[in-house]
């Protein structure tokens, strides 16, 4: 029932992203945080995973996540991994999600003597990635970000935790510019998501929830990646390929596999998938009851009718998405990306248009794979 | 020699016989080959501890 847990280890963040999902779509819950994850919240949690594990004997993964979670500093974040690595030994996962700006040789140290799996947000080249992750100054990020993965790739001991780059979709970029330059990082893997939003509030790039513009894009790029002689791998198009084969992905969003995803907020709060944050205010809140790492058992949280609630939520109910014959490759979509004021998340994705083309263009490359 | 999955033979989803040979995309054969692996293997979770991106790298 549960396989993944966010530790917000920072709740702030030194670059102002202007779709980041955690501040700027309305939720103002960060706010009322404290700055970074202090010491008991850090120990409670290490403690209530390594019991979690005890019991269940499922892998788990935890990602360090923020805000910028190496806001923490380098002693606290070495203190972190330690905790975190005692409490759950491989395979169990332990994965930070840094922007990369203060990735340096030192915190690298820390991730490779705890076996720490590191992603960065890379948007493309600097015209692209700079267009939108942007300091407090508003500076670009890219060149720092840029050294930051050099850094990673340099080092024979931390280039097999390079998981890979995270890049958010900008429809109104070249794609094969940003695949070739993202494949020229020597990133093992990419991953591109497309901008958060819902019914209420398109995001930026997206006319109407029948326009395509994301899916164009994507397929664009699919088509580049399937005939790439020497690919890095796309995990978003690696799912939806297996699931159109029948077999399973490995990321929320896609298939119809249920994932069992919590967050421990800096403060100790546990609280759902953070992305339902996209949907409304507050949608993240647990809100009767409301739980702390420091005082409730995560069993108890997990066995509860609530948590059933909400896990059970990521199944689509909208009758157009449980009569669609590619439910199994879309999985619905982002549950946040279903959201109305008038049908809560009882509704297609806003990108639904868009998934319908992209796995339509996969269908393509199976019917004729030798020329798309 | 011509090597053949059919998908759902490991779980549902549509009939897909692919060929593997006949597979010019580099990307296509190995996810080809891993979905096969994965029916072989019968895996029950769903991933691999296979250093691939974390389940919420948002």
């Amino acid at each position: 029932m549960i396989d993944t847990v966010l530790l917000k280890v920072a709740s702030r963040c030194n670059l102002d992203c202007s779709y980041c999902y955690v501040y700027h779509m309305g939720d103002e819950g960060w706010r009322d945080q404290p700055k970074r994850m202090p010491y008991a919240v850090q120990l409670a949690a290490a403690r209530q995973l390594a019991h979690l594990h005890s019991r269940s004997q499922r892998r788990l993964q935890v990602v360090m996540h923020g805000g910028e979670p190496l806001l923490i500093g380098p002693k606290r974040l070495q203190r972190l991994c330690g905790l975190l690595r005692s409490a759950l030994p491989a395979p169990n996962e332990i994965h930070v999600q840094t922007n990369g700006v203060l990735l340096t040789d030192k915190i690298i140290d820390t991730f490779v003597r705890y076996d720490v799996g590191i992603s960065v947000s890379l948007d493309g080249p600097p015209n692209v990635h700079d267009r939108f992750r942007i300091d407090r100054r508003g500076l670009g990020s890219h060149g720092r970000v840029h050294g930051a993965i050099a850094r990673l790739m340099s080092r024979d001991d931390a280039r097999p935790l390079f998981t890979g780059v995270l890049a958010v979709v900008d429809p109104s970029s070249d794609p094969v510019t940003v695949y070739n330059y993202l494949k020229a990082t020597g990133t093992p893997s990419i991953d591109f998501l497309v901008r958060d939003g819902n019914h209420v509030c398109l995001p930026v790039g997206k006319a109407s929830v029948d326009s395509t513009e994301f899916g164009r894009w994507m397929a664009k790029v699919l088509d580049i990646y399937l005939s790439d002689p020497e690919p890095p791998r796309v995990r978003v198009f690696d799912d939806m390929l297996r699931l159109i084969m029948g077999g399973k992905a490995n990321k929320e969003g896609l298939g119809t596999p249920d994932y069992g995803i919590l967050v421990v907020d800096t403060d100790g709060q546990v609280n759902k998938n953070d992305t339902l944050k996209v949907a409304h205010a507050g949608a993240d809140r647990f809100d009767d009851p409301s739980w702390s790492i420091l005082c409730d058992d995560i069993l108890d949280i997990v066995q509860s009718s609530a948590y059933l609630t909400y896990y059970h939520q990521q199944r689509p109910t909208a009758n157009v998405c449980r009569d669609c014959s590619e439910l199994h490759v879309c999985g619905g979509g982002m549950v946040a990306h279903r959201w109305s004021d008038e049908r809560g998340y009882d509704n297609p994705t806003i990108f639904c248009a868009d998934q319908q083309l992209l796995i339509a263009r996969m269908r393509k490359w199976f019917t004729h794979h030798e020329s798309a | 020699m011509t090597d053949t999955i059919v998908s759902n033979e490991c779980k549902k989803g549509n009939e897909l016989d692919i060929e593997l040979e006949s597979i010019k995309s580099t990307a296509l054969a190995r996810i080809v080959e891993e979905v096969r692996n994965e029916c072989k293997s019968d895996q029950t979770s769903p991933t691999a501890y296979n250093r691939t991106h974390n389940r919420h790298n948002r």
